[in-house]
């Protein structure tokens, strides 16, 4: 029984195959080719959709790891932002760290009487009336109570105390500075208060009432009463005021210096106020 | 077997290996053909063997010819033996993919005249392939397997 099917399933084996290659020799020589397009066309179609399908799903799948990619990218390059504004920032920094210094040397040189010593400011106090700031030197760096502290641009103030490695300075706004000073072009001479703002704004006192003052005129130290050096720069007088019952002028001075931009001020250490307290009358 | 088909020419080419690719019908004709009648086998060995040459270059007939060895060499062991295991396949897939791709070689280079260098050829294409037969044709075999089940066919002796 076996046996017969074996046989007969080699007899089919062999009718079948010859049927294959008879086939495909038909195939070989295009003579079936109408009927494998006709059988070969839903197969096409079929594929075709597949194939439609994988591009989807792999132009999908490229779309996610583009989106992924490009939000990676995206993170990396604002990273890379931060830290190049970063850069930004303190070259900025050093810039106009050099320009100050280059003004406050420029400065130095042109008032070679001065021996000067360059401080950073560590605090400014403008709460209260009192107008002052601290700077980074103290009397280990030969700072004394008296001494001026100036800028490029003009007069800032004067050590009002010192420890040993900082020093406040009690700004020429402030309402207890009185400073003798007298006007560039006419000479008068005068006081210059400071009114307790915050602005550079100031007052010239008791200017002779015969004196011609002018708007823009520049404001000067005069060095009467030894506390400051003279012709150090306090401000331009921006108004004048003139009252027929007075006995002198008053001006409206503003100083040049932006106190509240501070940065680095120079102290005259070779002044030393003059003492003239020996002269009042006991 | 034409999804098959369809899949073959569209999906399986995403999955190369070199050049080789696995062969859907080739896989799932023998694994059907484990439980199947000889009669039954001879049909889908045409089917997926025809369906497979039309979206291809061979001759019409060529994948044939190896799906019916390969149903033969299968109904014959299983006639030697009591019950057909499935670790059997792996030696048919060996076998049946081997000779299906001399087959294809010999299709190619007599009927069809492409020059064919057999070592790159084998190491490129053969082998990538045979790797993959190995490695699905158990996963095949229990799909077809359930498949089989759920249409309740019932295994006949045939002729």
């Amino acid at each position: 029984m076996r046996r017969n099917w074996q046989n007969n399933r080699s007899i089919t084996l062999f009718v079948a195959v010859g049927a294959c290659v008879v086939l495909m020799l038909l195939s070989s020589f295009g003579i079936i080719s109408p009927l494998e397009d006709i059988a070969s066309t839903p197969l096409r179609f079929l594929s075709r959709v597949f194939v439609q399908s994988m591009i989807t799903i792999n132009n999908t799948a490229e779309e996610i790891t583009e989106v992924e990619a490009l939000r990676q990218r995206n993170s990396e390059l604002e990273r890379q932002i931060a830290s190049i504004q970063a850069e930004v920032i303190e070259l900025r920094e050093i810039a106009s760290d050099y320009d100050r210094l280059a003004g406050l040397l420029n400065y130095t040189r042109t008032r070679e009487d001065f021996n000067t010593l360059l401080a950073d400011v560590i605090g400014l106090e403008q709460q209260g009336l009192i107008r002052s700031l601290i700077i980074s030197r103290g009397s280990r760096d030969g700072v004394r109570v008296g001494m001026p502290v100036i800028t490029e641009l003009g007069l800032v103030g004067r050590v009002y105390a010192v420890s040993a490695n900082i020093s406040q300075i009690q700004l020429i706004t402030d309402q207890n500075s009185y400073i003798s000073a007298r006007l560039q072009s006419s000479r008068s001479e005068g006081t210059v208060q400071g009114r307790g703002l915050i602005t550079g704004n100031l007052r010239m006192l008791y200017i002779p009432i015969d004196s011609t003052i002018t708007e823009g005129d520049l404001v000067v130290t005069s060095g009467l009463g030894g506390n400051f050096p003279p012709d150090v720069v306090i401000g331009q007088v921006t108004s004048k005021q003139r009252l027929e019952f007075e006995l002198s002028q008053q001006a409206e001075v503003r100083s040049f210096v932006d106190f509240t931009t501070l940065e680095a001020v120079l102290v005259v250490v070779n002044f030393e106020p003059a003492d003239i307290s020996i002269f009042d009358e006991p | 077997m034409i999804v098959l088909a369809a899949a073959q020419s569209s999906i399986v080419p995403s999955f190369r290996l070199n050049s080789g690719q696995p062969d859907l019908i080739f896989l799932v004709v023998v694994a059907w053909s484990v439980r199947a009648t000889w009669g039954e086998g001879i049909f889908w060995a045409f089917a997926g063997g025809i369906a497979h040459d039309l979206l291809s270059l061979v001759p019409l007939g060529t994948s044939v010819i190896t799906l019916l060895v390969a149903l033969y060499v299968i109904k014959s062991v299983e006639d030697q033996i009591y019950s057909f295991h499935p670790i059997l396949l792996l030696p048919l897939v060996l076998f049946g993919t081997i000779l299906n791709h001399l087959l294809l070689f010999l299709a190619l280079s007599v009927l069809k005249g492409y020059a064919i260098d057999l070592i790159p050829t084998i190491r490129y294409f053969t082998l990538p392939t045979l790797f993959y037969h190995v490695v699905l044709i158990f996963p095949v075999y229990v799909i077809v397997r359930l498949f089989q089940s759920r249409i309740a066919m019932t295994p006949q002796t045939g002729f």
